[in-house]
């Protein structure tokens, strides 16, 4: 058996119609403009990107300038008149950047940190990358003692050092004897530069708990496989640097130390304790040790 | 009403499919730059030969070497160099390298490069410097 709606249940359902016809309006309407706001945001970070590349060409810009020029090129850099230039030269050239919008790169220099400040910008998006200059170190010359520090020593003629040239921040030469690992990095030991070994044995760069190598990792090996056994890293650990064979082994030699001086009166040893923690040394002479640390309790 | 309600829903998802290209792209196109810096990092003397003669039109398929799987695509990357000149003295360590980045399906890796790729490549430039910059280098 049926029963015909009555005219209130009809308006009922027409209401309903209309409530679910609007709301489907306002949801296509939302849709509409969040979807292309979101590919907006997408295309955005993508430009993000490209702006990274260009800044990151514009350090090996940079780099390239040091390599060449040396520390003078720093003059350049720290002239506004050349940052100008050099932005417009790349932006000029459009030589950056991907098919859709030319990229360029500015140079900014630091002179009070010694920083090098590169933004890559593409299509309003910019990224900053910062890199510290590496000066070559300067060597301590020895001074030569006065005759007044030296009562009745006669002076010493001492020997020049010998710059040896250190591009690894940690080197294991290796070799008969050697300890395994060649290398081992434990606990929160972090090595900012290259690190490697002369050793072709397995694992014989060893990082454990949070230790890292913020460098490349050069490992004594014929191939790429044997070198990346060499290396021993937990799961976790990102290396900063790539592991690299090194096709022939490397050598550190030692700088010449001086000679040590002859006459001097004898002083013994000094050491710090727990509670004599600051020692001044003020006379001239010959110490057979010099011991700083926490001493014995 | 089949149709329109097709229309719309192409029209509708078409940001979003273009917005899912340009985040894949940007991935691959961060990871390409990032291993042809490796490479030039890593050859310490000379530009890697593999990038030499510049070429401003597409490599050939054959030297389009596989990059990663970014979600349900495989990138292929291939690069060319030109010696970066700014002026006489200019030294032979800089290069203007191009990087061209094609795409396949999942599953397709037997199959050559789609013709839309091939027509339409992302391509990208950069520097690259032979050695690399660090100081650990």
């Amino acid at each position: 058996m049926t029963r015909r709606a009555t005219g209130n249940e009809a308006g009922s359902v027409l209401l309903w119609i209309m409530v679910a016809g609007l709301f489907a309006v306002g949801s296509l309407g939302a849709a509409t403009r969040l979807i292309p706001t979101g590919a907006l945001f997408t295309m955005q970070e993508s430009d993000t990107t490209t702006a990274f590349i260009a800044a990151e060409s514009g350090v090996n810009y940079v780099a390239y300038r040091l390599k060449t020029e040396g520390l003078a090129a720093l003059d350049d850099l720290d002239n506004p008149e050349y940052v100008a230039l050099l932005e417009q030269l790349f932006g000029d050239w459009a030589l950056l950047g991907s098919d859709r919008f030319p990229a360029t790169f500015a140079v900014e220099y630091d002179a009070e940190n010694d920083y090098i400040i590169v933004t890559g910008m593409v299509a309003g998006q910019s990224r900053s990358l910062r890199a510290k200059v590496a000066r070559p170190r300067e060597l301590p010359q020895p001074e030569q003692p006065s005759d007044d520090s030296l009562d009745e020593t006669p002076p010493v003629q001492l020997p020049a050092y010998r710059e040896v040239k250190l591009d690894a921040a940690v080197f294991a030469v290796a070799g008969d004897g050697a300890n395994h690992p060649a290398v081992h990095l434990v606990g929160g030991a972090q090595a900012y530069g290259a690190a490697g070994t002369n050793s072709r044995r397995a694992e014989a760069i060893k990082l454990e708990g949070g230790a890292n190598i913020h460098g490349n990792v050069l490992v004594r090996a014929d191939s790429q496989a044997e070198a990346e056994a060499g290396v021993s890293v937990p799961d976790w650990i990102t290396l900063g640097g790539s592991i690299l064979p090194l096709a022939e082994e490397r050598e550190y030699p030692l700088p010449e130390f001086p000679a040590p001086f002859t006459g001097l009166p004898a002083r013994g040893s000094v050491q710090t304790r727990w509670d004599n923690p600051v020692i001044t040394i003020s006379e001239h002479g010959h110490y057979d040790s010099i011991y700083a640390g926490s001493g014995q309790y | 009403m089949t149709a329109a309600s097709v229309w719309l829903v192409t029209r509708l998802t078409a940001p979003v499919r273009t917005t899912v290209r340009y985040e894949l792209q940007s991935l691959a196109a961060n990871s390409a730059a990032d291993t042809v810096w490796g490479i030039f990092r890593a050859n310490k003397e000379a530009a890697p030969g593999e990038c030499l003669p510049w070429s401003d039109g597409l490599p050939p398929e054959t030297e389009f070497r596989y990059l990663e799987r970014i979600r349900d695509s495989r990138y292929y990357y291939a690069f060319r160099c030109l010696l970066y000149k700014e002026d006489e003295n200019t030294g032979d360590q800089l290069y203007r390298v191009r990087v061209w980045l094609l795409r396949k399906e999942a599953g397709a890796e037997a199959e050559p490069f789609p013709a839309e790729e091939l027509e339409n490549p992302f391509v990208f430039e950069m520097l690259a410097l032979v050695g690399g910059y660090a100081a650990d280098d």
